[in-house]
């Protein structure tokens, strides 16, 4: 009797509603989530997404010639296949979402929807769901919206140019923080659990296996679903082809941006997170970064701490080290 | 100087301005080219230049075009280059879904390419002066990529006339500094536009016609831009890749045990696979030559290093630049 | 499944309208007579569509009972599980979230009411919807001073007019009936398929929303159909996100952006021709003017005429006969109704006897005032230019007594016979001149 196929495998077979001929960067951590959201969703019910203002959107939603969304070759004949994708305000995507859920919702109540309910998904950058956006973010949480929100951490204000964002990390270069500064990003994990989410998920595309089986539980969860994507940007934080994945991956193990999942009332879950003994430090993530070539660079292939940069990577460590810490604790969040 | 120096020199003497336009790919250094030659020509006492991109949302890899006005006393006009006297480009790439020679009949053409301006003149049908550089070639050999701007940027400052070569260094390493490059990075850029200035080639031909497309309308546009899905799949986006560089899947003993890290990792979707309910998706190729813009997580990601990343040039390898 | 244009598929059967007018619980079975206060008259229509399931708000003096009184009837079950109250914690996120409604299901009405800085702080979705196509939306703007230093929440059109450009079909209403009767009719001009464009009804905030008057409703059944009958069309109807496989809100470069600001502008404009098709359906149906572009009294003969908007108009009704014996004029009054956009065509029309205009505004203004360039606009495209006088009364909801009105007829007198106006503006108060000399 044959094994059912992990979930990653299995969404990689279905009809994916995001499509080639987008403009995003060679690489970008955005489309590959994309396609898992998008391949996820081909689960036999409508799928409606509202996104944000963001490179996401700005790369997938240009009339007339770059929609890059859509279920199979045409129209599809039965409305379980359809997409419905809106575009509204920068920080808006939870509530729109919001909306197109409630509607969904109300329709069904008086039977004038037959249909399951649609998959009801928003995605937004760092800058709409947790800068300008937090307050949508929150209160969407807070009143149990029943949305998947999918929020793409890549730590900076990418769409305007890589400017500072309140997800950077210390000592991150960047246009408006030239070497970037000391303040530690906000913690959007604590935010979305307190706020009373149903489902809280920090997931990389770098670990497949574990991003689909996030993706698949934030569908089905009630309440609200919140599953924050770190990012890797190649063109923001200046890194070689073919990293995204590994940076992702590495993100997590060295406890920057752990791999997470937590539903409202049980216990939570860390993982691709080494017991600190075996954690790469730090200086792994962010060599190979050009946004962090003032802190730590590539002599022979290792990672070298600047000359006088060193108490820059020690507060950057005790970061991560306390991040792991912290969720540690968010796991246990009643 | 040259015919076309002299040529240029006698419009801005005319009251008229020099109009230059650049087609490039986002991440090859046009726009650093250009407002390097901005700024070095902004020094020159009795000029004013305007400089200015295209202004796009795409990053890395997408088209992108730049502008560039110079004229004695003042720009006054703000309407867009639409006729050039100076043709750039910088990416070959950028001339595939694009006539970088539209609007023009007699120019001067930069062209960064390893051909000889006879052999780009005949493959872009230009007519007028064509300067023709091996930028990817130097790039490699001073700043370890096929990165051509500093050696445009040397082309047209050499071609034009407009401004002293030492004037338009100075301007470029302001610019590299202002970047926050580490130093050895600007040496090298610096020391690549010395040679530069003694690698071009020039040709003159007669001219050509390449009439600009007239506006027709914008015909009916649906209200709040709502539009049906699926129009981005004729959007070839192969042009995004690295110039000079492709990849490709081979699996001639079927080895691929349907894994499907590829087929997830890859940001295009564009890995073909039959599906296969009990292993996975057992792949048999991609579709490169449309939409593969050469990231390479398929190579990074495939565990039995089924793709790989080739040199993809026009020119076979080993063969010196052309004569 | 139908393709639809270009905008993609629609799935005819994927929403079963008739179950939600099936599911609609009617306010009113016969024609009514009530007193309600202005907020009230406005969310009535709200009630009785079985097109607005749910209802979106944040409060907002003056308009916060709009949202209280939806709340407490939606709350005592009297609507059963067809409608629902959703608060959101900001007008911004009412306005995102009306988007989200309205393009789900293009045949559902989404509306909120709010005011003042609660429409500014809205402002960045009330343009987009402005040049969405969204006719199913509608923002009641219940009129108040705009912003602080100092802060005021009583009423004056100073918000309306700050949102002009929004892209919303703006209407004027005054007094209970034109308030519920305009709202009745808004929805059948901004779907209609030649507009597709948000509808942005406007009353006084406490002079009309805080004051109660008598309010003749229509019948819930009555109210429907006449909204089903003006919006029947051979046009197929434009996909929502819910029932269709479509995109809303692309990016445009520079290249394209113009041409659709063409046909924002043409679907705003055909509004003009819209509404008085609607209004004469409403009143074929229910007896009652519908929506005019401006109320007129007294201007078959009138000499003078004075242009205003709001409750203090009816003021201006009352004293009339007054001004005309005391200033031995004939005095005639304009009462602007729809106000963007602009029906200068018809106002310069129906001016073109007079000698001279005095235009009355409630809206702080860096010049001369906005009616008073709108109306110089109308009267300069006709190629008759008229001497205006041009006043300033009752900001942040400041009394306009009989005495200012008579004193502005006074002072339009004068201009006619100066055949120039005396300044450049006036601001009266209690018939008293308080602007300094320009």
């Amino acid at each position: 009797m044959a094994r059912a196929l992990p979930t990653f495998k299995s969404h990689a077979q279905r009809d994916d509603a995001f499509l080639e001929g987008h403009t995003l960067c060679p690489g970008c951590t955005e489309a590959v989530a994309f396609h898992e959201i998008g391949r996820a969703t081909d689960n036999g019910r409508k799928t409606l997404v509202a996104l944000g203002t963001f490179c996401g959107e700005v790369s997938t939603l240009l009339y007339p010639n770059v929609i890059s969304w859509g279920r199979g070759k045409r129209e599809p004949a039965e409305v379980e296949k359809s997409v419905g994708i809106i575009h509204n305000v920068f920080e808006s995507a939870p509530t729109v979402a919001e909306a197109m859920s409630d509607t969904a919702r109300v329709l069904a109540d008086v039977g004038a929807w037959k249909g399951p309910q649609p998959n009801v998904i928003s995605v937004s950058g760092d800058g709409g769901a947790l800068s300008i956006g937090l307050r949508s973010l929150l209160h969407s949480i807070h009143r149990r919206a029943r949305v998947t929100v999918v929020v793409y951490i890549n730590e900076v204000f990418a769409n305007t140019g890589f400017q500072y964002s309140p997800t950077s990390l210390p000592f991150a270069d960047s246009s408006t923080l030239p070497h970037g500064g000391a303040a530690e990003p906000i913690d959007h994990i604590g935010l979305a659990i307190v706020a009373g989410a149903g489902y809280v998920a920090q997931a990389t595309t770098g670990y497949a296996p574990f991003f689909a089986e996030c993706v698949e539980e934030a569908l089905a969860a009630e309440g609200t679903s919140v599953i924050f994507v770190p990012a890797p940007c190649i063109t923001g934080w200046k890194f070689e082809e073919g990293l995204t994945a590994e940076l992702g991956r590495l993100g997590s193990q060295t406890g920057l941006f752990p791999c997470f999942r937590k539903k409202r009332g049980e216990p939570g879950q860390i993982k691709h997170v080494p017991e600190k003994a075996k954690r790469p430090g730090v200086e792994q993530f962010l060599v190979g970064q050009q946004r962090f070539e003032h802190v730590v660079r590539a002599v022979d292939g290792k990672p070298q701490i600047v000359p006088g940069r060193e108490s820059d990577v020690a507060a950057l460590q005790s970061y991560a080290d306390r991040n792991v810490e912290r969720l540690e604790k968010l796991a246990l969040f009643p | 100087m040259t015919s076309r120096a002299q040529a240029l020199k006698e419009r801005l003497a005319r009251g008229d301005s020099i109009d230059l336009r650049g087609y490039g790919k986002a991440g090859g250094g046009l726009m650093l080219a250009v407002q390097a030659f901005a700024a070095a020509l902004a020094k020159v006492p009795e000029l004013d230049v305007q400089d200015w991109p295209l202004f796009s949302s795409a990053r890395k890899g997408a088209t992108v075009c730049a502008y560039l006005r110079v004229a004695r006393g003042k720009v006054e006009q703000s309407s867009a280059v639409s006729e050039p006297d100076v043709a750039v480009l910088m990416n070959e790439a950028a001339a595939e879904d694009a006539d970088f020679a539209e609007g023009t009949k007699d120019a001067l053409y930069v062209v960064n390419t390893w051909h000889s301006p006879e052999m780009a003149a005949g493959r872009y049908r230009l007519g007028g002066t064509v300067v023709t550089i091996a930028g990817d070639d130097l790039g490699r050999k001073y700043l370890n990529r096929p990165l051509a701007n500093v050696a445009v940027l040397a082309a047209l400052v050499r071609t034009t006339g407009l401004v002293e070569p030492v004037a338009a260094r100075a301007s470029l390493e302001s610019r590299l500094v202002k970047r926050r490059l580490p130093r050895r990075i600007v040496d090298a850029n610096l020391a690549m536009f010395d040679t530069s200035l003694e690698q071009m080639r020039v040709g003159q031909f007669p001219p050509a016609g390449h009439p600009r497309k007239p506006f027709t309308g914008y015909g009916r546009l649906p209200a709040g831009a709502q539009s049906a899905l699926r129009t981005s799949v004729h959007n070839r986006t192969s042009g995004y890749g690295r110039p000079g560089v492709k990849v490709e899947f081979a699996d001639p003993l079927s080895k691929c045990n349907g894994c499907s890290l590829c087929v997830v990792q890859c940001p295009e979707g564009i890995i073909q696979f039959d599906a296969d309910p009990a292993r996975g998706t057992l792949v048999h190729g991609a579709r490169f030559a449309d939409f593969c813009k050469v990231c390479r997580e398929c190579v990074t990601a495939c565990p039995l290093d089924l793709f790989k990343e080739l040199v993809a040039s026009t020119r076979p390898e080993g063969h010196p630049v052309e004569a | 499944m139908q393709i639809v244009g270009t905008y993609g598929a629609r799935y005819e059967n994927a929403i079963d309208l008739s179950a939600l007018r099936g599911a609609h619980q009617p306010q009113y079975a016969a024609r009514t007579e009530i007193a309600v206060d202005g907020n009230t008259a406005a969310a009535i229509p709200f009630l009785q569509w079985w097109r607005a399931p749910i209802m979106a708000g944040f409060p907002i003096t003056p308009s916060t009972k709009w949202l209280e009184h939806l709340a407490a009837v939606v709350g005592a079950g009297k609507c059963g599980k067809a409608k629902r109250v959703k608060l959101l914690e900001a007008e911004h996120a009412a306005a995102d979230y009306l988007v989200g409604m309205a393009g789900s299901c293009r045949e559902l009405i989404a509306g909120t009411a709010t005011s003042s800085v609660g429409l500014d702080h809205m402002t960045e979705t009330v343009r987009s919807l402005g040049a969405s196509g969204l006719g199913n939306v509608m923002i009641v703007n219940v009129c108040r001073a705009t912003a602080n230093y100092p802060l005021c929440i009583e009423g004056d059109p100073s918000d309306h007019f700050a949102h002009r450009d929004d892209g919303f079909i703006q209407v004027m209403c005054r007094g209970k009936q034109q308030i519920y009767d305009t709202i009745l009719q808004l929805p059948a001009v901004g779907m209609n398929p030649r507009v597709l464009t948000p509808t942005m009804p406007g009353f006084f905030g406490i002079k009309d929303s805080h004051r109660s008057g008598k309010l003749v409703v229509e019948p819930d059944e009555a109210v429907n159909s006449f909204l089903d009958e003006a919006l029947a069309s051979t046009e197929p109807t434009p996909p929502g996100l819910l029932d269709g496989d479509t995109s809303m809100g692309s990016c445009v470069t520079s290249a394209y952006f113009q041409g659709f600001k063409v046909g924002q502008k043409a679907r705003l404009q055909a509004a003009l021709d819209v509404i008085p098709r609607v209004a004469g359906l409403f009143e074929k149906r229910f007896g009652r003017r519908g929506i005019e572009l401006f109320e007129q009294f007294a201007m078959e003969d009138a000499e003078v005429a004075l242009v205003c908007l709001g409750p203090d108009a009816g003021t201006a009704v009352q004293q009339l006969p007054r001004m005309r014996d005391e200033l031995k004029a004939r005095v005639g009054l304009i009462v602007l109704r729809v106000l963007t956009p602009f029906p200068s065509v018809a106002l310069a029309r129906a001016l073109r006897k007079v000698n001279a205009v005095g235009v009355v505004q409630h809206a702080y203004h860096h010049g001369r005032g906005h009616i008073a360039l709108d109306l110089a606009d109308a009267l300069a495209e006709s190629g008759r230019l008229l001497p205006t006088e041009s006043f300033f009364c009752g900001l942040g909801g400041a009394d306009v007594s009989p005495s200012t009105w008579r004193e502005m007829a006074r002072l339009t007198v004068s201009c006619a016979m100066r055949g120039k106006p005396s300044r450049r503006w006036h601001l009266l108060h209690e018939g008293h001149e308080l602007s300094e000399e320009n």
